[in-house]
């Protein structure tokens, strides 16, 4: 029973029948590709896709070789020639028949060890004439030479090219390589006009061929990089190399009917009507291909070139600004080390090390100021002291100057000067008595404590007590102030409590236990253990002026105490 | 013809996957727009009062014709929102109504081939002209509603795909 069913909406995805169709498809196809290879009707088919496989291996080496001997030439300074050097070789192998892969590794050879390229033209010549001549392989040829131009004749020698050894001893390389050249002369090209040599000719065509053919497949692959589909990528390959072998035969064909006609020369493909115009079309699109290709890479490379520059330029341009700052900062410390030498030049033209002897000076200086009895002599000792001074800034600065500590170079620089200018007074007799008198006073020796001054103090100490206590008896009571004349320094308590009665302030009474008590007031006070004072008192409520009164209430707290038992000495 | 979308299958992966909220949402606003089909299929189909008594369930029957239960059909008329498996022709169904019960599926296409079987006009005597559609769209109940509800639902559903559409479109854009 069919459901009752209203789709309101549905998507297409595909069903299974049609993944069947296309796995039977594919089936089909490879069955059919096994029965036409069993048939050999794909053998044309096969063919051609092996020569495109070749060719583009071909291509491949050859673009290799092509950057090698560019990268080679361009490593021994003869990177300017690289275009010439290729064309160079395309002509050797367009004229003798040898094909570039054999001609670029001699060449490559002979330029690295001549770093000419004129030199190894020349000698790559002389090399296809002894190959020729002698049927040595062209590589072995250019390796003797090469070495010979190095000076190691041996492999020359071992060519059995007809030079003795002592012609190899004494003649130079020009010498030996014009004698070959003579002997060799024109071997190459007859070699290139025999029957051989022709097939050489068309050997190197042939290769030729593949290469180009490779690259325009190398073009073509890489303007098919994007699509993802492989097996329709190797299916349109299969079919278009199907189609050329068809091309090709069908050219030959042409070309074999064409050469019957006798009014027409070259063949050329594009003449053919129609199929001829489409034919050109292709070309010229690939033409155009390979040129914009070109230009790409050209572009890319250089691109790639100007990027490496910029990233140099960068790079350089911020090690030269640490540079700079480097010799900057040292060229700054060179003008203090620079500025303190001069100054310690002078200083070395006014001072004399015999004369005077630091240590001993300073000392003796000051005794022989005492001694001095005339100003010429105290103009001496001024002299001498002054240059002591500049002594000392001198070797200051030189401890400075070996810290390389710029601050106190300059400081100790400074001093010297400053030193400098007093001798240079002195030593002028324009006598400044200022000046002297400030380097005297550098000698004289200013003790700790002066016992005049202590004496002096302490005298006006003591006429300011005594002021003091005169004016605070005035206040209270009019009377002439006690006087300390005849007070003795306490040693005990005893005697403090009198000196302090003697001068009238008695208001308390230093007890043997520490305990300070106030008759008047009641009040006692002590100095506790950890030094502080401590007061007590004692207020006793009762009657005025009555002492048995005020003893019965002291007497009757003191029992009540002792009756709540909170007298901790007990009963008394 | 249902409407035919385009990626609507991933568009529901890709909902699950980045906006749960709209995975969510999606389903019931499709729902909301089938639910008042199948109300008024629902509404369609006779209460058993209604139908001949031949027809009605009998006990110890050994009758291998279905016979009709109003309680039964109503149940077999529902909707879905969840694609389906793809059919014969490769097409997944993204939102469908369906009348699956056997009794509700007579009652709503009796009489489109053989409008002149007893049964049919025994029947056709009471429901004849409650038939309503074309063709394989023709019937009594769901196909009736369905063409009552002059693609209001379908236009529902499309538009709420496209909304969910756009909604992850737009959060999964990046703004600068």
């Amino acid at each position: 029973m069919a459901d009752i069913i209203i789709d309101i909406a549905s998507e297409f995805t595909g069903k299974k029948a049609f993944k069947q169709a296309e796995n039977s498809t594919e089936a089909l196809m490879k069955n059919v590709k096994k029965l036409a290879k069993t048939l050999g009707v794909a053998y044309g088919t096969q063919q051609i896709l092996a020569f495109g496989k070749a060719s583009v291996r071909a291509a491949a080496a050859d673009q290799k070789a092509q950057q090698q001997l560019a990268l080679a030439l361009n490593n021994v300074g003869l990177g300017r020639d690289a275009a010439s050097s290729e064309a160079y070789i395309q002509r050797l192998q367009s004229e003798f028949g040898i094909v570039d892969d054999l001609l670029r590794p001699s060449y490559q050879t002979l330029a690295v060890a001549t770093r000419d390229s004129a030199e190894a033209q020349r000698l790559l010549n002389l090399s296809l004439d002894i190959s020729a001549s002698t049927g040595k392989d062209l590589g072995s040829v250019t390796a003797a030479l090469s070495k010979a131009y190095l000076g190691n004749n041996t492999a020359l020698s071992k060519l059995g090219v007809g030079i003795s050894k002592a012609d190899l001893k004494a003649k130079s390389f020009e010498d030996i390589t014009n004698q070959l050249a003579v002997t060799f002369a024109g071997s190459a090209a007859a070699a290139a006009n025999t029957f051989q040599g022709s097939i050489d000719k068309l050997g190197v065509a042939s290769a030729n061929v593949k290469e180009i053919i490779g690259t325009g497949l190398i073009d073509a692959l890489k303007n098919l990089g994007e699509d993802t589909s492989i097996s329709d990528l190797a299916s349109n390959m299969e079919k278009t190399a199907t189609y050329l072998a068809d091309v090709i035969r069908g050219v030959g064909v042409l070309a074999g009917k064409l050469k019957d006609i006798p009014v027409l020369g070259n063949l050329n493909v594009g003449m053919i009507p129609i199929v001829g115009s489409y034919i050109e079309l292709l070309r010229k699109a690939g033409t155009k291909t390979a040129e914009l290709t070109s230009a790409d890479n050209a572009h890319l490379k250089s691109l790639q070139n100007a990027f490496k520059i910029t990233t140099k330029t960068v790079a350089s341009s911020k090690a030269l600004t640490k540079e700079t700052t480097a010799q900057l900062k040292a060229k700054q410390l060179q003008n203090a080390i620079d500025k303190a030498n001069l100054t310690l030049n002078k200083a070395s033209d006014v001072f004399d090390m015999d004369k005077i002897q630091i240590a001993a000076a300073l000392t003796s200086q000051a005794e022989q100021l005492g001694k001095a009895t005339n100003g010429a002599q105290i103009l001496q000792i001024a002299n001498d002291t002054a240059r002591l001074n500049v002594k000392k800034s001198i070797l200051a600065l030189e401890d400075a100057i070996a810290s390389k500590d710029e601050a106190a170079i300059v400081a100790a620089t400074a001093k010297l000067n400053e030193d400098l200018k007093i001798l240079g007074a002195l030593t002028n007799q324009k006598t400044q008595m200022v000046a002297i008198e400030s380097i005297l006073k550098g000698l004289k020796p200013t003790e700790l404590i002066d016992q005049d001054n202590l004496n002096k103090a302490l005298a006006s100490l003591y006429e300011m007590l005594a002021l003091l206590a005169k004016m605070s008896l005035t206040k209270l009571g009019g009377t002439a102030a006690p006087s300390t004349a005849g007070l003795v320094p306490a040693t005990t308590i005893a005697q403090t409590n009198a000196n302090v009665a003697a001068l009238g302030g008695v208001v308390t009474q230093i007890q043997p236990n520490l305990k300070e008590f106030t008759p008047d007031t009641g009040m006692i006070s002590g100095i506790g253990p950890n030094g502080r004072e401590y007061n007590y008192s004692v207020t006793v409520n009762t009657g005025i002026g009555d002492p048995n009164a005020i003893a019965e209430a002291v007497n009757q707290v003191i029992q009540d105490a002792v009756d709540r038992g909170t007298l901790r000495g007990g009963a008394y | 013809m249902p409407a035919s979308v385009k990626g609507a299958v991933n568009l529901r992966k890709a909902l699950r996957a980045y906006t749960p909220d709209l995975a969510k949402a999606l389903p019931k606003e499709v729902a909301a727009a089938l639910k008042p089909i199948t109300k008024s299929a629902k509404g369609y189909l006779p209460d058993n009062g209604s139908v001949l008594s031949g027809w009605l369930a009998r006990e110890n029957s050994q009758a291998r014709f279905p016979s009709y239960d109003a309680k039964i059909a109503k149940a077999g008329i529902g909707y879905k929102t969840t694609p389906s498996k793809p059919n014969r022709r490769g097409f997944r169904s993204l939102a469908r109504v369906f009348n699956k019960s056997a009794a509700g599926a007579i009652y709503e296409t009796m009489g489109r081939k053989t409008p002149d079987s007893r049964f049919v006009r025994n029947q056709n005597s009471k429901f004849s002209q409650s038939m309503k559609g074309d063709g394989k769209m023709k019937g009594r109940a769901l196909f009736r509603a369905y063409e009552e509800n002059n693609g209001k639902a379908r236009d529902a559903v499309l538009n709420a795909i496209k909304a969910a559409a756009n909604k992850l479109n737009q959060r999964s854009t990046v703004r600068g």
